[in-house]
């Protein structure tokens, strides 16, 4: 696959998130989230961002869904498919041709059944017979349809939160966090599934900030730390003690896991 | 505690911060200014109506009315931030003290807010002024002990909250006393809600103050307060001189509304689940 | 000398008992750790243990005494968001002086800088602020340390960095230190020994 001769699907291009918050009774400050962030990413592609808490992977993808709370200032500019993507065309597009898998089952409406939730979107005429196609595309029983969430296991909620957001004409899939504490093998079935997702030719960009989730499924790995992108790698490269990892904090990053030579590193890596 | 910053409803915040401080400062103001001597009787110049001379008219002593609503508005001021301060104080004290203390305590003091929640203000208010012997004593004990429940309830909720914070649970395995917690943890962190609590207080204490006087349970009536404007006014209305209630029941209204309308612009800041709008 | 957790018993009010005869020991100058996927109460035991929660029956001892109920306890809880650990409100030095004060050997060795004492907790990251939640947890007269998620928060070199920390001083003062987490690398690598959570929920498997 040959990404670079493609034109990118998405691309943010200097890609700023701040915050105003208040000092004093009215008194304000703002707080950078995000600073000057750019990034591509192809058809068909999965781009992992792999960065701890507060490094701000979750606000680049509430900034592309266009989601961030109130009191955020966007700056910089989100391209979808060659065109802006201001806030109208994201409307329109959110759910049909980008979708988010959040994190948590907790999304999901406990006060509708399943199959209704799943359905949600989709061509009225044809909602129900696709339905069932998902259903049964992710292992899940047709009776499993007028089920409440609360009436199924964790495992089965994650597959539903899948069948949601999958729709034939879905081009990017934004999974943010989508493998949180879970054991080894609920992680490889989530990230199967998204591996198909890319396979139907839809973008996946993969959040989260377990490196070998990221390195199993992604071609590139973009390094977030403190709300910048420190470097984007090669998947590849993060194996043995790292040495084909071009930037300094990506090998630091990965030789201080425990599952590696957990190496405290001699740089302070503070960017403020 | 720290809401999200809204620019339409801050500048609307800056907006009565400035406004109020504005009326507070132009009323205390005015009262030191305001000479005196306009309020010595004199026969030629009673019940005149609002004029040049006299924007709010004289009274029926021929005494200016614009001066004596302005006295009247800095007294009543000055012992509604004293009421408001010690209502203010009972709910904290209580407040603090049910949330972190046995069980017994908390029901004691939730009884005894049920209690005063459910007797009628201003019965209360009449007694307790009646008690203590009437004048400023009685008016701000009275006011006080009838105003501080919906801020206890609110203090106390707060602090149940903080009390399952980590920092006070660690605070309290590194051996703190919880007189210890309830300064340095507590405090600090509800004194928002306090001072959004004794702002919404003010205008009702100040309203209270007024209709104890309006009633004659307060304040002598050689002085200036606006209460006993606007009871000498009264009568005055079926008899075409309107000046003598209409100005002082406006002046009251305006700081009465002003408050509370920086009171509710200070509770959406701090605190925005608890306020509509 | 060691933390010595008996017939444990605790359930959460209204809930079905979490536990109802674990036992547990830590050794003081060893580390233990609690393993499990989330949700199945390392949380709750490890707060049991720091006495942050009461147990409806058992006995924890501190090395032959009883877990006091009132004042300093020897067990030190070491949160897993720092940022709610310490008063938004106070200055970094109180949040210490809270405890104790720290001799400036102590500070390097965790890793404090002096010009952090005067900041706020907004104005520290994250990794920042958890070294002086562990300072605070070192007192003098601290003997065991319970870690709950304690960098599960951060990227993997401040996890290593405040680790390799902790682990020094704990090996230099003799401290036990009982670990709470669910990454399974991590415990191998700083265990001693490791314990997983069913063991304390059901004592004797019906097999």
């Amino acid at each position: 696959m040959t990404t670079d001769m493609t034109p990118p699907l998405l691309s943010l291009d200097d890609l700023s998130v701040g915050f105003t918050r208040y000092t004093g009774v009215a008194r304000t400050r703002t707080v950078t989230g995000v600073t000057s962030l750019s990034l591509d990413i192809a058809p068909g592609e999965i781009l992992a961002v792999i960065g701890a808490s507060g490094s701000g992977k979750t606000l680049l993808a509430q900034a592309i869904l266009g989601i961030l709370p109130a009191n955020a200032t966007v700056s910089g500019r989100i391209t979808f498919d060659g065109t802006p993507l201001d806030e109208r065309r994201l409307r329109k597009l959110r759910g049909r041709e980008i979708s988010y898998i959040p994190q948590s089952v907790n999304n999901l409406d406990p006060l509708m059944t399943v199959g209704k939730q799943v359905r949600i979107g989709l061509d009225p005429p044809t909602a129900r017979e696709w339905q069932r196609a998902l259903f049964s595309r992710y292992g899940l029983a047709d009776d499993v349809a007028r089920r409440y969430p609360f009436q199924l296991s964790g495992g089965m909620l994650r597959r539903v939160l899948f069948a949601t957001s999958v729709r034939d004409t879905v081009r990017l899939v934004i999974a943010d966090e989508p493998t949180p504490g879970l054991h080894a093998d609920a992680v490889a079935e989530v990230l199967r599934h998204l591996r198909e997702l890319a396979e139907g030719g839809a973008s996946v960009l993969l959040i989260t900030h377990d490196i070998f989730a990221a390195t199993a499924i992604a071609r590139r790995v973009a390094v977030m730390h403190e709300g910048a992108l420190r470097t984007v790698e090669a998947a590849s490269a993060f194996t043995g003690d790292g040495d084909d990892l071009e930037h300094p904090f990506a090998r630091a990053l990965w030789r201080a896991l425990p599952q590696n030579q957990f190496s405290p590193g001699s740089e302070p890596w503070r960017s403020s | 505690m720290s809401a999200t910053v809204k620019p339409r409803r801050r500048a609307a915040l800056i907006r009565s911060l400035v406004l109020t401080g504005v009326l507070v400062g132009a009323i205390l103001a005015g009262s030191v200014l305001l000479d005196d001597s306009a309020l010595t009787s004199s026969i030629e110049s009673r019940l005149l109506p609002p004029g040049l001379d006299h924007p709010f008219g004289t009274d029926h002593l021929g005494r200016d009315m614009f001066t004596r609503v302005v006295k009247g508005l800095a007294l009543s001021l000055a012992i509604g931030v004293a009421t408001a301060l010690i209502s203010t104080a009972i709910s904290t004290v209580l407040g603090i003290a049910a949330a972190l203390s046995a069980r017994w305590f908390d029901n004691a003091v939730s009884w005894l807010i049920d209690l005063f929640i459910g007797i009628p203000h201003l019965i209360f208010m009449i007694l307790i002024a009646f008690t203590v012997g009437g004048g400023i004593p009685g008016i701000m004990l009275g006011v006080a002990t009838t105003h501080w429940m919906a801020l206890a309830l609110l203090v106390r909720a707060d602090t149940k909250q903080l009390r399952d914070a980590d920092f006070v649970k660690v605070s309290r395995g590194l051996g703190r006393s919880p007189w210890f917690i309830a300064s340095r943890h507590i405090l600090p962190l509800a004194s928002p809600q306090l001072v959004v609590g004794f702002v919404l207080m003010f205008p009702h204490v100040v309203l209270h103050e007024a209709a104890l006087t309006f009633l004659g349970f307060g304040f002598s009536p050689q002085t200036p307060a606006i209460g006993i404007l606007l009871s000498e006014g009264m009568p005055h209305i079926l008899s075409g001189k309107w000046w003598l209630a209409v100005f002082p029941g406006l002046a009251l209204l305006l700081v009465v509304l002003c408050f509370a309308r920086l009171g509710d612009q200070l509770r959406a800041r701090f605190d925005p689940r608890t306020a509509n709008g | 000398m060691a933390l010595i957790v008996t017939d444990l018993a605790f359930a959460h009010p209204g809930a079905e008992p979490l536990y109802r005869a674990a036992n547990l020991h830590v050794e003081a100058g060893t580390v233990v750790g609690l393993t499990g996927a989330s949700g199945t109460g390392k949380s709750t035991l490890g707060a049991l243990v720091a006495g942050d929660l009461r147990p409806r029956s058992g006995k924890i001892t501190i090395d032959g005494r009883p877990l006091p109920r009132r004042g300093f306890r020897p067990v030190q809880l070491i949160h897993q968001h720092p940022e709610h650990a310490v008063n938004p409100r106070s200055r970094m030095r109180s949040v210490l002086n809270e405890s104790h004060r720290p001799s400036p050997e102590t500070l390097e060795r965790v890793g404090i800088r002096r010009e952090w004492l005067d900041r706020f907790p907004e104005e520290l990251s994250g990794g920042e602020l958890q070294r002086f939640c562990i300072a605070r947890a070192l007192r003098p007269d601290t003997r065991y340390l319970v870690a709950d998620e304690m960098t599960t928060m951060f990227d993997a070199i401040t996890q290593a960095q405040i680790w390799h920390t902790l682990l020094g001083i704990v090996r230099d003062r003799g401290l036990g230190l009982l670990v709470i987490s669910h990454e399974q690398a991590l415990l191998d690598r700083i265990c001693d020994e490791q314990l997983p959570i069913d063991r304390l929920r059901n004592p004797h498997p019906a097999t």
